[in-house]
């Protein structure tokens, strides 16, 4: 018997990686119980493969929302050349309106 | 066009639906700026961007019939154009779609994790500029099956709720919650070797 599976037999309560892993975007979004909460953090002192995971995936969510940013969009927000509209409508008319 | 205004995006829905010249010339007129923009941030190159713009609306007013008005037009008309320009980024990169099931955690009997979690990531280079790195990010979620990269879209770039998600994808929001985990961690498969550079 491993570590996780000796604490998982002593601890009632103790989850495993697992149910860590189906618990991780309630934990991240603070939408755990307090219990669910404890639960986690004590998850993530006993096992590090756990702990690791949950900083890289948190990582992971702050790049992929940094990827596209309002201020890119707001900045770049301004009228486009009379050329590109009228292409888009010309092809439009020539294709868009016979589906 | 004041009829079509943001606040009477029904109004504007069904004066698509009807193929109204003037609707359409509205909507590309007010959204071009911004979809360009977004665009071009995800395929840094002009001639793409305008090709992807116009692929853009193309979808959007082929689709327009089955828009139920559940998102803001302009909501849709951004996951479709972000989309575009992803497919566009994987064409151009001749990346295949990854499957799902290669990238999200294993776990053994006792349902421990059998992933390397911990894997040492690449030796970081030179600090990566912010479009750098946002291109590392767009090439990983352009790698997601469509139905994953949909929920990443709305759920953490659109920052729509789990409910607002579900009723855009005709999705239960336990569906949603699901596709999203999966996806976040087939994210972070896929981007774990540069992490610490992002």
């Amino acid at each position: 018997m491993n570590l996780m599976q000796r604490m998982m037999a002593l601890m009632p309560g103790m989850i495993s990686c697992k149910q860590f892993d189906e618990q991780l975007d309630e934990y991240i979004e603070g939408e755990l119980s307090f219990g669910g909460r404890i639960r986690m953090a004590i998850h993530k002192v006993i096992c590090r493969a756990c702990a690791l995971y949950a900083v890289a995936y948190q990582k992971t969510i702050g790049a992929v929302k940094a990827s596209i940013e309002d201020q890119d969009i707001q900045a770049a927000d301004e009228p486009v050349s009379e050329d590109i509209v009228q292409d888009i409508l010309n092809h439009q008319l020539k294709r868009g309106h016979n589906h | 066009m004041d009829a079509h205004r943001k606040d009477d995006e029904s109004e504007l829905i069904a004066a698509l639906q009807a193929h109204d010249a003037q609707a359409y010339e509205y909507v590309v007129r007010e959204y071009s700026g911004r979809l360009l923009a977004v665009i071009r941030g995800i395929v840094r190159n002009d001639d793409d961007a305008r090709e992807c713009l116009q692929e853009t609306f193309l979808q959007a007013f082929r689709a327009i019939e089955r828009f139920e008005g559940r998102a803001k037009v302009s909501s849709w008309l951004h996951r479709i154009a972000v989309n575009a320009a992803l497919m566009r980024l994987r064409s151009r990169k001749r990346k295949a779609e990854a499957s799902i099931d290669d990238l999200i955690p294993h776990y053994n009997g006792s349902e421990e994790r059998i992933d390397p979690a911990w894997q040492q990531p690449a030796d970081s280079g030179p600090d990566l500029e912010a479009k750098d790195r946002k291109a590392i990010v767009h090439e990983a979620i352009a790698q997601l099956p469509e139905n994953y990269r949909n929920v990443v879209i709305l759920r953490d770039i659109q920052e729509l709720s789990t409910d607002e998600a579900a009723a855009e994808l005709n999705l239960t929001p336990g569906a949603v919650k699901v596709r999203l985990h999966r996806a976040r961690a087939a994210l972070k498969t896929l981007l774990e070797p540069r992490l610490e550079e992002l």
